[in-house]
Formats: structure tokens, sequence, C-alpha cells
């Protein structure tokens, strides 16, 4: 009784701990798409380069991160922009879009 | 009692020496064979000294005299300029100023650090640069990179006035020296590839109110066209409003054309000459009608973009456009035109001409009549260039490949030259005693893929993806001597890298240039031989310049300081794999780390005393 018991509760917690993953790759955004945006209209690449290489910005290719390389301080940086010259998206990108930009941004350190 | 008395003696003394030391205006500054008082030595532009100490013999003995880090760590262009006793230099953001008094070179008299807003490093397309201050009657004029003119106190360093020329929210930077003549101090805009509308200013040296600005795009009202006083060469740049009729739609508005470089002044012809960036945006789809995507055809005149990629001749007093002329119609290639307009009289069938030479990006060599605007000569001056065959000298426009046209959505490869020109901003000089220009050189040619583009204030307009590499040859770029009547090449020296800073002559017969891994060769005129050399700390793309110390010895100087578009991988803090980074300088100068670190400092060089004791 009690090893059936814990077995649905073992089983239950590994659905939720892998339903957790699904739902936050869901909240996260789609690289592929948001390489479209980098690479094309939101202008990201004039900066950054086409494979984020860098330019009049910083690479966003490597590890070294001016404003944090997490997802939340890569979101707040593209959103209200940074010192230093880093333009704020806010207005120019939907809060999707700008999910689907941290998210090739983030795809390319990880390399 | 007696005391006091000292106090009373010393103070005179003291005071007498203030009064001794007044700066001259810039007239008498720049009559002083000594100094060097203007950025590129003369308002011709030429960079020829008349100091004739340092000679081909003697040059090999050429040592450091002293030097002066700057504590800033990115590119270093311009050059010091010296007034007397004093020398002044500016650095890279936040662009300080430094004031040395030559009696005591081993300190700083001031130091001069401006307001200027760190938001502007994201607006500069190619570094944060500087190319140099200006003087002019006891005041030393920095433009800072945020987009203002300061006036400083040349004697004291405190800020007189200080105005805001561009707003760098809008994708606008300052980085050109400015030109001061008479009581005007004129200064331009950066931002071709930020979509900016470029224009050009002079403000009152006074007090710094605004004399009068000109567009480079737009109605004729706007950019200084009056019917009766302009008067171009060419029928297809004779007309209304052109500066909107070439563009599609509102283009125009978006338009670049922006004024980042170099400025010469003819005093006989009052006429300020200058040359404007690349249009916004670099993608030429946006820039010709939809019918026309595919390719320009026969259409680059129509659909010219005019006032882009011209060389310009403004009055000084009013502004107003007295002629101009376009390079590179419909620019595909991003051939901005803001190279240095180098002033002088040449032979032409038997006809001495007052005209104007300009090495452009595009790898042609004009010989340009100062008055009239007509081009007398336009051979190239590097190997391969292949987006046009020649320049027709009866209509003035280039005789275009249409196949190296760039396009929306395709990759055009093996274009010569690379955006980056056969030459770029680097000067070069001119001697009156040779007739021959020294002129620093890249030899690049690139990719270039044309991609989608939408105008966000201050966000890259740029619409292409470009890869560099070297051209014909192998090198990365040269040092050659040019003959502009022959239109050839007299002598070269190929470097392993673009020769990214600009040269200085000298009637000793010595020419100096600085490469991009950070060595300062001394040359002889005559033959192109490197005579000396000293390899500095960083990188050098700044302009040697050469004046007489308060001991009468001749020394050189040059800033050192990696970096600009081409020095980006070892200034910029860029992944090298990406080989479209950096506008495409990536793949060409992926290994420049290899050979050269960050600086920034002041190199200062002479003869031994001893040598010029036994010289006299």
């Amino acid at each position: 009784m009690f090893y059936r018991r814990s077995n649905t509760f073992a089983a239950a917690a590994l659905a939720i701990f892998v339903a957790s993953f699904t739902f936050t790759a869901i909240a996260a955004g789609d690289a592929a798409a948001g390489k479209a945006l980098f690479t094309g209209k939101l202008g990201c690449y004039g900066c950054h380069g086409q494979a984020g290489g860098g330019g009049m910005g910083p690479s966003l290719a490597d590890k070294t991160w001016t404003y944090g390389g997490d997802e939340a301080s890569i979101t707040e940086t593209l959103q209200n922009g940074r010192p230093g010259g880093m333009p704020a998206f806010g207005a120019q990108a939907s809060k999707k879009e700008r999910a689907d930009v941290v998210a090739f941004v983030i795809s390319l350190s990880a390399e | 009692m007696k005391k006091r008395y000292l106090v009373l003696a010393l103070a005179g003394l003291l005071g007498s020496m203030g009064f001794a030391q007044e700066m001259p205006d810039l007239t008498t500054a720049m009559e002083d064979p000594n100094g060097w008082a203007t950025p590129s030595k003369d308002f011709a532009s030429t960079r020829h000294s008349t100091l004739d100490q340092i000679t081909p013999e003697n040059v090999g003995d050429l040592e450091l005299a002293w030097s002066m880090s700057t504590g800033v760590l990115r590119g270093h262009e311009g050059q010091p300029i010296v007034i007397g006793d004093m020398m002044y230099y500016t650095t890279a953001f936040p662009n300080i100023v430094f004031a040395i008094d030559l009696n005591s070179p081993n300190e700083v008299k001031w130091k001069y650090t401006p307001e200027n807003d760190p938001g502007s490093i994201g607006v500069a397309c190619c570094d944060v640069v500087n190319r140099g201050v200006a003087y002019a009657d006891g005041k030393i004029f920095l433009p800072t990179l945020d987009g203002h003119l300061d006036a400083i106190n040349a004697e004291t360093g405190a800020l007189e006035w200080r105005v805001k020329n561009t707003d760098w929210t809008k994708g606008q930077a300052l980085t050109a020296a400015p030109l001061v003549v008479d009581d005007k101090v004129i200064v331009g805009v950066s931002g071709g590839e930020f979509g900016i509308r470029g224009y050009i200013t002079a403000y009152n040296i006074a007090d710094g109110t605004q004399a009068w600005r000109f567009f480079n795009t737009g109605p004729d009202a706007e950019v200084g066209i009056e019917e009766g006083t302009f008067k171009p060469f060419y029928d297809t740049i004779k007309g209304k409003d052109l500066g909107v009729t070439t563009w599609p739609q509102d283009q125009w508005k978006i338009g670049g054309a922006s004024v980042w470089a170099w400025f010469s002044y003819d005093p006989e012809l009052n006429l300020v000459y200058y040359g404007t960036s690349n249009p916004g945006t670099w993608g030429s789809s946006a820039r010709r009608p939809p019918e026309l995507a595919e390719s320009i055809g026969d259409q680059q005149a129509t659909w010219a973009n005019l006032w882009s990629t011209s060389v310009m001749a403004r009055d000084l007093d009013t502004g107003k456009l007295a002629w101009a002329y376009q390079f590179t119609p419909h620019d595909q290639w991003d051939y901005d035109a803001v190279n240095e307009m180098i002033l002088t009289e040449q032979e032409f069938n038997g006809e001495t001409r007052k005209v104007l030479t300009h090495f452009d990006r595009n790898g042609f060599a004009y010989t340009i009549d100062r008055a009239t605007g007509e081009v007398l000569a336009a051979p190239t001056y590097g190997e391969g260039v292949n987006w046009a065959s020649e320049i027709d000298l009866e209509t003035g426009l280039p005789v275009r490949n249409l196949d190296k046209g760039t396009v929306l959505g395709r990759n055009v490869t093996n274009i010569c030259p690379s955006a980056m020109g056969f030459k770029d901003q680097q000067p070069a000089s001119y001697s009156p005693d040779t007739g021959l220009f020294y002129v620093p050189t890249n030899n690049l040619c690139m990719d270039y893929e044309g991609t989608e583009s939408t105008y966000i204030a201050g966000v890259p307009y740029v619409g292409a993806t470009v890869k560099t590499y070297n051209g014909p040859g192998g090198h990365g770029g040269s040092f050659m001597a040019w003959d502009p009547i022959k239109g050839e090449k007299v002598w070269e020296n190929k470097e392993q890298f673009a020769v990214w800073s600009g040269s200085l002559n000298t009637a000793g017969g010595v020419a100096f240039y600085g490469t991009l891994d950070g060595f300062f060769k001394a040359v002889d005129m005559e033959s192109g031989e490197i005579l000396w050399q000293f390899k500095a700390g960083s990188g050098i793309i700044g302009n040697a310049m050469t004046y007489m110390g308060p001991d009468d010895r001749q020394y050189v100087a040059v800033l050192s300081g990696v970096g600009g578009w081409s020095g980006l991988t070892v200034a910029g803090d860029l992944s090298l794999d990406d080989p479209t980074a950096a506008l495409g300088a990536v793949n060409a100068f992926s290994d420049l780390g290899r050979y050269t670190q960050k600086g920034g400092q002041l190199y200062v060089f002479a003869l031994p005393e001893d040598a010029q004791a036994s010289a006299e």
C-alpha cells in the first residue's frame, strides 16, 4: 500500500518536474524565430554581427556579459536598453518577439 | 618690509611671464612653419612640413624623445596640434584633451575631461574615435562623441562655451576634427550607418552661436542650393530638388550623407570642401523603385541618391553650395566620399589648374578643378577595381559593371574595393617638392549580401552582410607614392595589414606612416626605402605630424592605440569566429590580435641632441 502510494507520488512528482521544463520551454522564446528578427527587421546584426560576433556592440557569442547573461537580464537589456549604447526595444518588438530574440541570443553562447 | 617687496617683485615677474604667454590668432599660428596649427597642417590639407632637420641621411638615428599615455584603450585616430610651445591632442571616448608645454613635455599642463554621454558609444559605427581638436584665438575646439562642440581656454583648460550639435539618440555621433576659418568653426555629424540625415554646421568662434547649417539631402533650400549661385559642372546634377527627386518617396529623410572626416578650404575662392558619406541604408534596393529591384540598369543618375557620396563646395560665409560632384551615384557598396580633398595646382594640357585631389573609397583617384567641379582625370589607384571600369569624363558618371551591383537577397562575391575602400579616412599627404602624393591604402575586396533593414532611430540601418578579405596580391595594404599627372604609382611598400594611419611628408625628404600592427616607419620620399622604424605599444591609426621644439630640434609625433573600423577586432570585444561581424571587418582582420593589443599613447621622436649640434 505504502509502496504503491509513494510510486504514485514519485510518478506525479516526475510528471510535474517534466511538465515544468515543457512549460519553461514554451514561455522561453523560439530561437529560430529570434534569429530571423536578429538578422532582419530588428537590426541587431548591425551592431552585433550576423552570428552575434559583435562590432559596434559587444559579442553575444562569448561568456562575458556586461549586464548579466541569464534570461531575465538579457530580457531587461533588450526591453529597456543599457548605458553604453544598447537601445531599448520595448516599443519596437512585442513581448513574444523579445522572448524569441532572447532565446536566440542565449543559444549563441551555448555552443 | 623686505619680504613684501620680494613678494611684489615675484608677482610682477610672474605676471609679466603670464602676459608673454599670450596665444596667437589662427592666421599667425598657421604662418609659423615650426608649428602644426590645424589638424591637416594647412587649409589645403597637404600634411607637408617645411622642416628639414630630419633627412634620409640621419633619420636612422631617430630616437624616442618622450611619450605620454592617454589612459584610454580604444582607437586613437587624429593627430596632435602644436601652437607655439603648446601641444594639444585628444583621445578616443571619453575624448580627454591633453595640453603639454613643450618646454617640459614630461608633464601634463592641463587635462580636460568633457561631459560625454556613454550612450553615444552605441551609435559609433567604427570605434569611438576622434580625429582631432582644432585651435583658434586662444581656444581649443573639441567635438565630443555624444555630439557637443566644446570651446576650451587653451591656456587654462577651462570650458568657455559648449553647444549641442548632434543628437546621439537619433543615431548621430561626432568624430570629425573641426575646421576653423576666420571667425567660424565648422563641424560635421556621423551616422551614415544609422539612417541619419547628414548636415554641416558653422558656429561663431566667439560665443558658439550658429552661423549656418545645411543638409546634404532634401529640398534645395535646405541643402543650400540657389539658382544662379549653384553651378555644378555635369548635366545629371543640374535640376531642382535633386536631393529629393533622386530618391524614392521620402527615403532622403533617412538618407545618410553624413560628414565625418576631413575639410579643406580655398581662401581665394572662399570655398570649404568636404565629402559626404554613403546614403542610408547600405542596402540599395530601398533607394530605387521596386521595378528596378534586380538592378539599377542604366538609371544610376535618375536614382543617384543625391547628395550622398559627393564632394560639396560651400561658401564659407553663407554655407551655400557653389558646386558639387558625386563620385558614386546610387552607391551599392558603402563608398563614402569623405576622404580628404587635397588642394594643389597641377599642369593639365599646358595649363596650370587649381585642383583638388581625392582618393575615393571607390578605388578611383580624382583630380577635379576646384573652381568648377570638372573632373580632369580619374584613374584607379589600386589593383582590381571592378564595380566600374572607368569614369566617363564627358558625363562625370562611372561606367558600372552591373554584375557587381548589390541586391536584396543575393550574395555578390569578389567586389573590389571592399566597403572599406582602397583608402578609408586615413589621410594622404602631398609634397610640393616632389609633386607626389604619399598615400596609405587598403588592399581589400568583399562579398556583400543585401539583407532586410528597417529604420529604427538609434539602431543601425544597414541592410547588408559583408565579408572582407585581402585583394589581388594577398597583402592587406600599402604605402605608396602617387604621381597625379601620370596617374600611376612611383613606388609602393606593401604591408601585411591595411595601412590605416595618415601620412606626413617633409621638406627634409622623409615621409612617415604607421602600421596597424604598430610599426611607425620613416621612408625615403624618392625611393620608398624604409630607413627607420619603431614598434609602438599598440597599432597605429593616428596621423603622423612634425614640429620644431623650443630647443630648435625637429620632433615627429604620432598617437598609438589600435582600433577604428579595421582595428575593432582588437579594440572591441568581438568573437572572431563570426566573419561578418564589425560590418565585415572581422574576416580580414581576425589575426590582428596576434600582433598587437589595445593601447593609448603619444610617441614623440627626435634626433639625438648632439646630432643637432653637429649638423649646425
